[in-house]
């Protein structure tokens, strides 16, 4: 039996659904996990005075800050997620300023590079929204497998899905074993996606992000690396010359872990070539097996170590199959 | 220079400097240790990653080791803490690491007076999570323990350490509030108080806040904190306490009331109201403090005033920050107000940059550090704790309880 459970953190919704037979057992085990989503909310909301984020944003200019252990661990990935992303993903919103990580002491810093001129790199303070939301589910996703639980889905606003295991499956040879996810602009637009407009993402043991520009005309996205707005595709198309439109309207990208998928999905979002080519020439761990832009053609993969991905035409099962509204 | 508006400018010329006059002591600024701290935390829950976290902020804390009787919790909080020793055991935790100054006790309520009783012993300052104890005994030889030490020994009320909570005591003492007229605190949360076991004696042991013989439920856990605040508020002890307690929504098995409401009767008819419900979210945590010129509002890391239209003018909370709730306009308290105005950081103000927890450790720390006594110290904590002891009694009874003076006493 299904069992779906909620909680408001981050600004948007997290659900979780898991299967259990015994529903107080099921209760206690999600509100574990969601506890662990509101720590993280805690921590990263830029709203909260006592936040770690709030916290670095006030005295990291100033001096070394010291910050848990756990905390570390994410800003480390998202100096590796900056790097390797050549700046795309940058939690810091500008290539003027550096986080700066001691190990040893635990503790963070941010440097502003002398030779950057601040009027064309704004400093608006470090950000952790997407990625937040990835490592949160990542984490609540570590609580219910020391549960025990090995059927789950978990996501947040719908954007950020993970996956424990995969729900039996239906005798359906079309189809490999996984929570299906389809991605589309919106319900609306989902109901009369045709093929090749949505895209449905089968999970298994996997985390999927999606980001995308919001419909806004002219986009509003902003390249961290110049401080230059963003055109999408889809919203550009029809008004600017071809050779003005720079990114892709929405990108997914699935990979074993939330916090990766969210790095990935920002920045092929700006720059669909952003991947490393062969992917794999990527820190291992930071590579990801399924990644895809919608371009004003449909969606297009970009990279795939999967075979199960099928397309939308798929038959629905709705009790199995969430759907990603970005 | 600074950039400040005409309106902050006056602010920290005239009005918060006025307010600063009659309150010292009020830093919301991180706490500076003049020497290095070795620490250690036993029981390593939810409450002991919170500790871990706000411990690695306080500048010159050292977490040097953590026990748990649970191995792999142990073991996973002494990764938390970067390097940190894990032990299952206290005494082999305090035999083995020798430089050791200062333990902090976040075990189940009661699991507190062993660990406790252990750390005095072996010469160590304490911090006892609150409520101390879930019987008078156990509380009673905590606080015996402490009164027969050199060592510090502070208890987890966090309210007395709290930078807004100090402000708002000092505006509720002062004639900005004048008389009490009534008490009434808060605490909503939805959420089942359960944690999953993976076998049942793992968890049974996890859910010790559901089980009638050890747990204080809802009175003790949640409203011990609140009451702990009414009483520092008013250098008042409840003579009575009446409670009422069901189980409005999670009806599984538990015999801890979800949903209860307490009364703490002072003297000359001041009551202190507590709510607390594990069925519902909405309005989270809060005291208010209801005066003849004034109402205070605190949900621990903000503080607001509501004032009478006759109350007095008192010049500076013309120029105050303030904050629109439904009919009602409050007055945001903002500690180091004066600091922050002349650096035009007054609207930075609103909300403390620490969580309360944050405040709580640093105040003990400081107080090893300094050798002074801190702002919970063993008797303090005896009293609050006795009270929500009787309040968890009169809930599970639906029933008034009438305060042994006895029971007060070290």
């Amino acid at each position: 039996m299904l069992h779906c459970f909620a909680t408001q953190a981050m600004a948007c919704r997290f659900e979780i659904v898991l299967e259990s037979g015994n529903p107080v057992w099921a209760a206690a085990v999600a509100e574990d996990a969601l506890a662990e989503i509101c720590l993280w909310d805690r921590k990263l909301s830029r709203y909260d005075s006592a936040s770690d984020v709030s916290r670095l944003n006030r005295d990291a200019w100033q001096r070394p800050v010291r910050v848990d252990g756990e905390m570390f661990a994410l800003l480390a990935l998202c100096r590796q997620g900056t790097d390797l992303t050549g700046g795309l993903f940058c939690p810091l919103g500008t290539p003027a300023v550096t986080l700066e990580l001691d190990p040893i002491a635990g503790t963070v810093c941010f440097v502003r590079h002398a030779d950057a001129d601040p009027t064309s790199s704004p400093w608006h303070g470090l950000n952790m929204g997407a990625i937040g939301k990835g490592w949160a589910l990542e984490r609540a996703a570590t609580v219910l497998r020391q549960h025990g639980v090995t059927c789950a889905l978990l996501h947040g606003g719908t954007s950020s899905v993970v996956a424990i295991g995969a729900p039996q499956p239906q005798n359906d040879p079309d189809h490999a074993p996984g929570w299906r996810i389809r991605i589309g602009e919106d319900a609306a637009a989902l109901a009369e996606a045709t093929a090749g407009e949505s895209l449905v993402i089968p999970l298994n043991d996997e985390s999927l992000s999606v980001s995308a520009h919001h419909g806004r005309s002219g986009g509003h996205v902003i390249d961290p690396r110049s401080g230059e707005l963003i055109r999408p595709v889809a919203s550009a198309a029809g008004t600017v010359p071809e050779s003005q439109v720079q990114a892709a309207a929405t990108s997914a990208v699935v990979h074993s872990s939330g916090a990766w998928s969210e790095i990935w999905s920002t920045a092929l979002l700006l720059d669909p070539q952003a991947l490393p080519s062969p992917p794999a020439a990527a820190l291992p761990p930071a590579d990801p097996s399924f990644a895809a832009v919608r371009a004003a053609g449909g969606w297009r993969t970009i990279h795939d170590r999967r075979v199960r991905l099928t397309p939308s035409s798929a038959t629905h099962r709705p009790h199995l199959e969430g759907s990603s509204n970005v | 220079m600074f950039d400040l508006s005409r309106r902050e400018f006056v602010a920290s010329s005239a009005g918060a400097l006025a307010a600063m006059a009659i309150l010292p002591d009020l830093s919301r600024a991180a706490t500076m240790l003049a020497g290095p701290v070795n620490v250690a935390l036993v029981g390593c829950g939810r409450q002991g990653r919170a500790i871990i976290a706000e411990l690695a902020k306080i500048e010159n804390v050292k977490l040097l080791a953590v026990c748990d009787l649970d191995q792999a919790r142990s073991e996973a909080a002494g990764k938390r803490a970067q390097g940190a020793q894990s032990f299952t055991d206290i005494k082999a935790m305090l035999d083995k690491v020798k430089d050791i100054a200062a333990v902090i006790i976040a075990t189940p309520t009661h699991l507190h007076k062993e660990p406790v009783l252990a750390a005095i012993a072996a010469g160590k300052h304490v911090y006892c999570e609150a409520p101390m104890a879930h019987t008078v005994a156990d509380a009673k030889a905590i606080a015996t323990a402490a009164a027969g030490t050199k060592t510090i020994v502070a208890v987890g009320f966090e309210g007395r350490s709290n930078p807004v909570y100090k402000l708002a005591r000092s505006f509720f003492r002062s004639d900005a509030v004048r008389e009490a007229i009534a008490i009434e605190s808060k605490q909503f949360q939805k959420t089942t108080w359960r944690f999953p076991g993976n076998d049942p004696a793992r968890e049974a042991a996890a859910n010790w806040r559901l089980d009638k013989a050890v747990s204080l439920g809802l009175p003790g856990e949640w409203g011990s904190h609140a009451f702990d605040v009414g009483m520092w508020y008013t250098d008042r002890i409840p003579q009575k306490v009446r409670g009422f307690g069901a189980i409005r929504l999670h009806a599984d098995g538990r015999a801890i009331a979800d949903t209860v409401h307490c009364d703490l009767i002072f003297a000359e008819g001041l009551r202190m109201q507590f709510d607390g419900s594990l069925g519902n979210s909405y309005e989270g945590r809060y005291e208010l403090f209801r005066g003849a010129n004034a109402a205070i509002k605190l949900g621990w890391t903000h503080g607001w005033m509501f004032k009478e239209a006759d109350a007095p003018t008192q010049g500076w909370e013309v120029y105050a920050n303030r904050q629109q709730f439904h009919n009602d306009e409050g007055i945001t308290l903002i500690a180091d107000a004066t600091k922050l105005a002349s650096q035009g950081k007054l609207k930075d103000g609103v909300g403390l940059p620490y969580s309360s927890l944050y405040y709580a450790l640093s105040d003990f720390v400081g107080a090893v550090d300094a050798g002074k006594a801190p702002a919970c110290d063993a008797a303090a904590g005896l009293r609050s704790t006795v009270i929500a002891i009787a309040a968890a009694q009169a809930t599970a009874e639906n029933s008034e309880i009438a305060i042994n003076p006895a029971d007060l006493k070290i």
